[in-house]
C-alpha cells in the first residue's frame, strides 16, 4: 500500500461520515453523496501530496460543491438516484415524516439551487464566499438562494413560520 | 450583503441538520476501498477517452486519406503532364516529351498530353507503322488496354511480330510506337520501301517528277513518326513542286 493510499484511507476514515453528508445534501440522495465524495477524491488524488494536510478536507468539499454545481452539465453523472422520491429508509436512520419531506423538497430543486441552498442555509456561508467558492457571480448566488427558498417553502407548506416566510434575510444576524 | 446565512436558531437550518444528522455513512465502504475505486474509475476514465481520442485520430486519417485523392485537380495542365512516368518508360517518356516540345507544329503548348482513345492511338500507330515499314492489311493492336494514352507516349504493340519488315531484319526494330499528335502521321503509301538512294551527299533526294500535292506536309521522314529506337531522325525534305 503506498503512503498516498494510506493517507487517503485513514482520511476517509475519519473523515467519511461528514462528507458523505455534506455529499448527501448537495445531491439529496445518498448513493450520488458518495459518488460525489468518491468524485472528489478522485480529482484530488493528483494534487493529494501538495495539499496542507490541515486543509485536506476544505479542499475536498470544495471539490464536491464545484462538482454538485456543475452537475447541470452532466445530469447523468450526478443525478440523484432513482428511488429519489420515495427514500428508502434503510438509507435514513429515523427518517421521521418531515425529513421525508424535506429530503423530497430538498432532491426535487435543480442541482445548483440545491447547491446554493446547502452552503447558505446549512453550511452558514455568506453569499459572496459562495461565490468565490463556486466560481460564479454573487448575483447568482443570491438569486438561485431566494429561488430555491421560494420554492422549498412552496413544497413544503412553510407559510405558517413566520421566522423563515417573511424574508430569510431579515431573519439573520451580522455576526461580523 | 455578505452576511453570514441564518443562526442556529433558524428553523431550516434545524431541519437540515436533522436531515443531515438522519443519513448514514455508508460503512460498507472503508477508505482504502473508496481510493481503490477512486482509482478504477480514473483508470477507466483514461482508457474511455484513450479510446476516444483513437478512434478519433483514426476517423480523421481515415477521412484525410479518402478525402486528400479527390482534392487532386486533373482538368488543367499540371507540370509533366501529371503523370508518373509508367514503369520502364520513364527515359522514353522524357524523349518523347522533349520531341513534343521542340517541334510542335500543331501550335500545342509544350507539356501540354492530350488523352487519345485506345482506337485512336491504335490507328495512328497503325499509319506510323505502315508507313515506316510499309502497307498491309495487319492493324496495330496496343498490348496494354488499361490506357489512358497520350500523345507523344510510346505503347507497346502487341501483334508487331505480324507486320512484314522485309527486307528489314526485324530483330533490332523496336516495338513501340510513339503516338503521334493529330495531323501528324503521314498518310499512307507515302514512303516507298526501300527508299531511294540520296541524290547528293547531304541525303536530300531531288523532287519526284509528277509527285502529287497530297503528300504530307512534311515529308516522307517525319521525326515524330519514327520508332523510338533503331531509327535516326531525319530532315524535312520539300515535296511536290
Amino acid at each position: 500500500m503506498t503512503s498516498t493510499q494510506d493517507e487517503v484511507a485513514s482520511f476517509v476514515a475519519a473523515r467519511r461520515q461528514g462528507l458523505t453528508r455534506f455529499g448527501f445534501m448537495l445531491t439529496g440522495d445518498p448513493a450520488a453523496g458518495e459518488d460525489l465524495v468518491q468524485e472528489a477524491l478522485v480529482r484530488c488524488l493528483p494534487s493529494w501530496g501538495r495539499l496542507d494536510p490541515q486543509g485536506v478536507e476544505a479542499y475536498v468539499r470544495k471539490v464536491m460543491a464545484r462538482l454538485a454545481w456543475k452537475a447541470r452539465r452532466h445530469p447523468l453523472r450526478m443525478h440523484p438516484s432513482s428511488d429519489q422520491a420515495e427514500p428508502a429508509t434503510a438509507d435514513i436512520a429515523d427518517a421521521s415524516a418531515e425529513q421525508t419531506d424535506l429530503r423530497r423538497a430538498l432532491t426535487s430543486l435543480p442541482p445548483q439551487q440545491r447547491v446554493v441552498l446547502v452552503l447558505r442555509y446549512w453550511q452558514d456561508l455568506s453569499e459572496a464566499e459562495i461565490a468565490e467558492l463556486l466560481g460564479c457571480r454573487q448575483g447568482t448566488v443570491k438569486s438561485r438562494a431566494s429561488r430555491a427558498y421560494a420554492q422549498l417553502r412552496q413544497e413544503l407548506d412553510w407559510s405558517d413560520d413566520a421566522a423563515i416566510a417573511d424574508n430569510p434575510a431579515t431573519a439573520r444576524r451580522d455576526v461580523s | 450583503m455578505n452576511q453570514p446565512a441564518d443562526d442556529r436558531g433558524t428553523p431550516l437550518r434545524e431541519r437540515l441538520d436533522r436531515l443531515a444528522d438522519s443519513v448514514s455513512a455508508g460503512n460498507d465502504i472503508d477508505g482504502a476501498q473508496l481510493y481503490r475505486q477512486g482509482l478504477q474509475r480514473r483508470r477507466r476514465r483514461v482508457a474511455a477517452t484513450t479510446v476516444l481520442v483513437a478512434a478519433a485520430t483514426a476517423l480523421v486519417i481515415a477521412g484525410g486519406a479518402i478525402w486528400l485523392p479527390g482534392m487532386t485537380d486533373d482538368s488543367g495542365p499540371v507540370p509533366d503532364n501529371g503523370r508518373p512516368p509508367a514503369a520502364g518508360q520513364g527515359s522514353h517518356h522524357a524523349r518523347a516529351n522533349a520531341q513534343a516540345s521542340d517541334e510542335d507544329p500543331g501550335g500545342r503548348s509544350a507539356g501540354q498530353a492530350v488523352e487519345v482513345s485506345q482506337a485512336e492511338a491504335e490507328h495512328r500507330c497503325t499509319i506510323v507503322w505502315h508507313n515506316v515499314w510499309g502497307p498491309s492489311d495487319v492493324k496495330v493492336e496496343l498490348s496494354d488496354d488499361s490506357g489512358p494514352w497520350f500523345e507523344g507516349d510510346p505503347v507497346l504493340i502487341a501483334n508487331a511480330r505480324e507486320f512484314d519488315y522485309s527486307p528489314f531484319d526485324i530483330s533490332n526494330t523496336d516495338e513501340r510506337c510513339v503516338i503521334p499528335q493529330a495531323g501528324l502521321e503521314d498518310n499512307v503509301d507515302s514512303v516507298e520501301l526501300p527508299l531511294p538512294a540520296a541524290d547528293d551527299a547531304a541525303g536530300i533526294r531531288a523532287p519526284a517528277a509528277g509527285s502529287s500535292a497530297g503528300t504530307s506536309p512534311i515529308g516522307k521522314c517525319s521525326p515524330l513518326i519514327a520508332p523510338t529506337t533503331g531509327w535516326r531522325r531525319c530532315s524535312a525534305r520539300p515535296t511536290g513542286t
